[in-house]
């Protein structure tokens, strides 16, 4: 679903408000997931260990960027290009937050490392919020 | 039958995005026919091929050690930098002058922002590009690219829409709020190369060809 997302939700943008429509439709598609994946797994290990298996190239893209190990290759600049491209699908949520900035870097900059472990996060919290049953 | 309702659910919530890929692909291709008509100075065009010979990304190659003359800049001039092998023509990056040597253009992590001037030297390809207006079009281009600090750089960003930035897109839109088209052939996206193209523009200094 992810990388549809991604492509669904660019080119959402080149009708402006779609992509905000599909962004929103992501979340609640990756919470309704993490929901029934509760119930079919009904281990919260598992679930954990797919969400961060889910988000292991923006996990990776990420670190390598906050750890400056992206430096170390010619295409360093590209790591937050991927970066950001894997978090197209809910983008356009950070994208009406008011710009400002923190130490010269705009906030959706800072935003792209928050966003792995928060995606990850809605994913597996139907699995410790609900009870199988409600689900 | 509550297997079934949730196999529905679950087929939905997964093709969704397919299917809107697949619809908004198509209603863009309707939408940009021209471009498929045979139009081959569209970035279209250009990133097929540089894909077809191996070129993604916006190019590399060593420092310009070129002697460069002082430039005479104005605010609201364009600057144009280039590397080799970039595959969406033969700039990679857009700026647009402000004064006090200084650049409005944009960065993924910095977003639309004010840097030195200088760095433009060290392309291998450098273009600077006089816009056809007077004086007080081009301060007010400029007062409105200045007004967007901040906001976000997206790589593939379209031309529509005011949330999502690439380094020409916010040139060409400063400049077509002030009635100057920048984009002679109404491409689906905006790049460096494509300024150069503008009846509007008048080159003032090339380097690299």
């Amino acid at each position: 679903m992810h990388l549809t997302a991604i492509l669904a939700v660019w080119l959402g943008m080149y009708f402006p408000g779609l992509d905000l429509v599909l962004g929103v439709l992501y979340i609640i598609f990756v919470w309704k997931e993490g929901q029934h994946s509760s119930l079919l797994l009904n281990n919260p290990k598992i679930i954990i260990f797919v969400a961060v298996i889910w988000q292991a190239p923006g996990t990776i893209l990420a670190l390598s960027v906050l750890t400056g190990l992206d430096t170390l290759v010619d295409f360093a600049y590209y790591f937050v290009f991927m970066l950001e491209l894997w978090l197209t699908p809910v983008l356009p949520l950070i994208s009406v937050i008011p710009t400002f900035t923190i130490l010269d870097k705009p906030f959706y900059y800072y935003c792209f490392f928050i966003l792995v472990p928060l995606l990850a996060v809605v994913y597996c919290l139907p699995a410790f919020k609900c009870k199988p049953e409600k689900c | 039958m509550e297997w079934l309702q949730k196999a529905k659910r679950g087929a939905f919530n997964l093709l969704l995005f397919p299917l809107m890929a697949l619809m908004l692909t198509t209603l863009i291709f309707i939408d940009n026919q021209h471009l498929f008509a045979g139009s081959e100075e569209s970035v279209i065009y250009t990133y097929l091929n540089s894909f077809a010979d191996g070129e993604i990304g916006s190019g590399y190659g060593p420092v310009s050690t070129d002697y460069t003359p002082r430039l005479n800049l104005e605010p609201g001039d364009i600057v144009l930098g280039g590397w080799p092998h970039c595959a969406y023509g033969r700039f990679s990056h857009a700026g647009i002058y402000v004064g006090n040597n200084k650049v409005l253009e944009g960065y993924v992590d910095y977003g639309l922002s004010v840097q030195d001037l200088s760095h433009y030297l060290e392309y291998n390809e450098l273009c600077l590009l006089r816009v056809q207006a007077s004086p007080d079009v081009k301060e007010k281009a400029v007062a409105y690219a200045l007004g967007h600090q901040g906001q976000m750089f997206y790589p593939a960003a379209f031309k529509q829409g005011d949330r999502f930035w690439n380094c020409t897109k916010i040139i060409w839109e400063a400049y077509k709020l002030q009635g100057i088209e920048l984009d002679p052939i109404n491409d689906l996206w905006m790049a460096p190369q494509s300024l150069c193209a503008s009846p509007n523009v008048k080159i003032i200094y090339e380097k690299g060809i």
